[in-house]
């Protein structure tokens, strides 16, 4: 081997491979780590949003698994009719004037029912709020207007408003 | 990287010495490993023994410095002016040329000692012609000795000298003489380095012999003529040692040195000039004088060198795409993370929001908007599980019942209520919008003037807070 190959060619050729390697490993480490570095850390963080969302989405579970506990035993509720008719037996059945569903989810709806009754005793009205209230599932009276008919307000008009939830399939009709 | 293991050979037709020199835990150690006087080396065969030790190590590490003949070399100090270094490399060459009797493509030339010197710069020169070389070279070849570098005897001895004895005195003449039964080489300078050097060919090898003292007296004016000297330091080495002693003692005499000089003989006289040679091999210092070029070096050598060069070149650029696989691999397994986690983050998007199929880059968007439309649609929830509004109604029939308060209109929700009645008097009429207000309502009683029966009308309405 001639001197000038071994004492430049090589060494050079050696330096120049070496040199590009480092440089390169240099930019690598500069310019495309840190890139891909900050694109996981994104990733990991929108993982970490994402596990705050699905906290947030199960804010309504336990009031799910107690409509699930409540229609466990009666799937079908009983209509307001029908309690009616069993709180004050004889009365003439109120007058429904609307009936509303609301869609929850896939499996659950609230069904809203308006109802008038314009001349009943307030004890027949005091014993069907009571029988919504412990029916199961149980109809909620959101809204109501009594307007007495007598000085001693035994009697009067009223219109309540019931909600109740039910099975979307399930659902139990006025 | 494995140290040097140098040999520096002193030879002659007078003898020969070898030291060999090695650097060891950072400290420079030599040893002599042969001396021979001239009968003994009659054939060479006593220097079979340091041939085989020589070749024992290895090529790469071996080094073996043998003294150019110093009577066919010329040591000059030549000065570029007005330049630097680099251009003065090329100039200091041309210089030469046209003061030697031959031409400098047919010599070995070297330059050492580089320094400036005001605006100009100064080196050191030595000038040996390549048929000279190539004598010295069959002499050595001739004793077994292959050596892989040539130095300047003269800068080797004035070295040799300095390592001993340090630097010459301010305004000192110093001249160290290596001295043997074959030739006296001179080195001749002062405090600014060695400047010269000549060789006595017959030195005198009596203190009678007049003529050959005559004659080294004679180079001896001649190397010194012109000099403004205020003292002389002669100091002697060679071989053998009872004839240098000799020699420095006669020469002192001859030049009536008294107190404007000294006469010094190396420790080792014998051996001195051969371990600067192997020492200076070890401490880089020959790199400047070597007159043997990298085509001259002995065939075992230069493959040895060859291969070691090759193996380092090759062992780097293994190295080097080993690194640069050792980055790839890396950046590898960053992609391969970041696509695992695009994969759990498209997958966890889809089972959040409860969707079919989610689009690179917004699953968190989707997702998000996705389970607020859940929420929305499940906000109901909230008012079923809020207290009927029996519980108020029930408090408020309650409340009026002892407190003789007529209830006419009852009106109540989720948000607002109102209330509609008669009262027995102002006081009783603010009853309910204070039951109200425990209930959480805001509310406000307007209390009309009292009707014939004595009662007070009154109309609370209220809003939830």
């Amino acid at each position: 081997m001639k001197p000038w190959v071994r004492e430049v060619v090589l060494p050079a050729a050696a330096g120049g491979v070496a040199i590009a390697s480092v440089l390169s490993v240099l930019w690598l480490e500069l310019a495309v780590v840190p890139e891909r570095r900050s694109r996981g850390e994104a990733l990991r963080a929108d993982l970490r949003e994402l596990d705050r969302i699905a906290e947030s989405a199960r804010r309504y579970t336990p009031h799910l698994r107690a409509l699930d506990s409540a229609c466990a035993a009666s799937p079908t509720g009983r209509s307001p009719l029908d309690l009616f008719a069993g709180a004050a037996p004889g009365l003439p059945p109120p007058v429904l004037s609307a009936t509303r569903e609301v869609a929850l989810d896939a499996h659950w709806r609230i069904t809203q029912v308006d109802l008038a009754m314009a001349d009943v005793p307030l004890d027949a009205v005091s014993a069907f709020l009571q029988a919504c209230a412990t029916s199961r599932p149980p109809w909620r009276v959101s809204a109501l207007r009594l307007q007495a008919l007598d000085a001693g307000s035994t009697r009067a008009r009223a219109v309540l408003t019931l909600e109740s939830p039910a099975r979307r399939e399930e659902a139990a009709r006025p | 990287m494995c140290s040097t293991i140098s040999f520096g050979i002193d030879a002659d037709a007078s003898g020969w010495v070898a030291v060999r020199a090695e650097r060891r835990w950072g400290r420079v150690v030599s040893e002599t490993v042969g001396a021979v006087d001239a009968d003994a080396t009659a054939g060479g065969a006593d220097f079979a023994g340091i041939g085989a030790a020589m070749s024992r190590v290895s090529p790469v590490r071996r080094a073996v410095t043998a003294a150019a003949p110093a009577a066919e070399t010329i040591v000059r100090r030549m000065v570029a002016p007005k330049m630097g270094p680099a251009r003065a490399r090329k100039v200091l060459v041309s210089l030469l040329d046209v003061q030697l009797p031959f031409r400098i493509e047919d010599c070995a030339v070297v330059l050492s000692e580089w320094r400036r010197v005001g605006d100009g710069t100064e080196a050191l020169a030595a000038v040996i012609r390549r048929e000279a070389l190539d004598r010295r070279l069959a002499e050595l070849a001739a004793m077994g000795v292959a050596p892989t570098a040539l130095d300047v005897e003269a800068i080797a001895a004035w070295d040799s000298a300095c390592r001993e004895f340090g630097e010459p005195a301010p305004g000192e003449m110093r001249m160290v003489v290596h001295a043997t039964l074959e030739r006296w080489v001179c080195a001749v300078g002062g405090d600014t380095g060695l400047e010269g050097a000549v060789t006595v060919r017959e030195p005198p090898a009596e203190a009678h012999d007049a003529d050959a003292w005559n004659r080294a007296d004679l180079m001896f004016r001649t190397a010194t003529a012109g000099r403004c000297v205020e003292r002389e330091c002669w100091i002697w080495m060679g071989r053998p040692a009872e004839r240098v002693a000799l020699w420095s003692q006669t020469m002192a005499e001859r030049r009536g040195l008294g107190l404007a000089g000294r006469v010094l003989i190396s420790r080792e006289p014998e051996t001195a000039l051969a371990r600067t040679l192997a020492l200076r091999a070890v401490e880089g210092k020959l790199r400047q004088t070597n007159l043997l070029t990298q085509d001259e070096l002995p065939a075992d050598v230069r493959r040895a060198r060859d291969r070691v060069a090759v193996l380092a070149a090759g062992g780097l650029i293994a190295a080097s795409v080993m690194l640069l696989g050792v980055e790839a691999r890396r950046i590898s397994t960053l992609a391969q993370r970041e696509r695992d986690w695009a994969a759990q983050l498209e997958r966890r998007a889809r089972e959040v929001g409860g969707l079919g199929r989610v689009q690179r880059g917004l699953e968190v968007r989707m997702a998000r908007e996705s389970v607020e439309r859940q929420l929305a649609a499940l906000a109901p929830l909230d008012r079923l599980f809020q207290p009927p509004q029996t519980a108020s109604l029930a408090g408020l029939l309650r409340l009026a019942g002892p407190a003789q308060i007529h209830l006419e209109v009852v009106e109540l929700s989720d948000r607002a209520v109102r209330l509609e009645g008669s009262a027995p008097d102002r006081d009783a009429a603010r009853r309910p919008e204070e039951f109200l207000r425990m209930l959480g309502y805001e509310a406000k009683t307007e209390a009309g003037p009292a009707r014939p029966d004595g009662r007070t009308p009154f109309v609370v309405e209220g809003t939830r807070r």
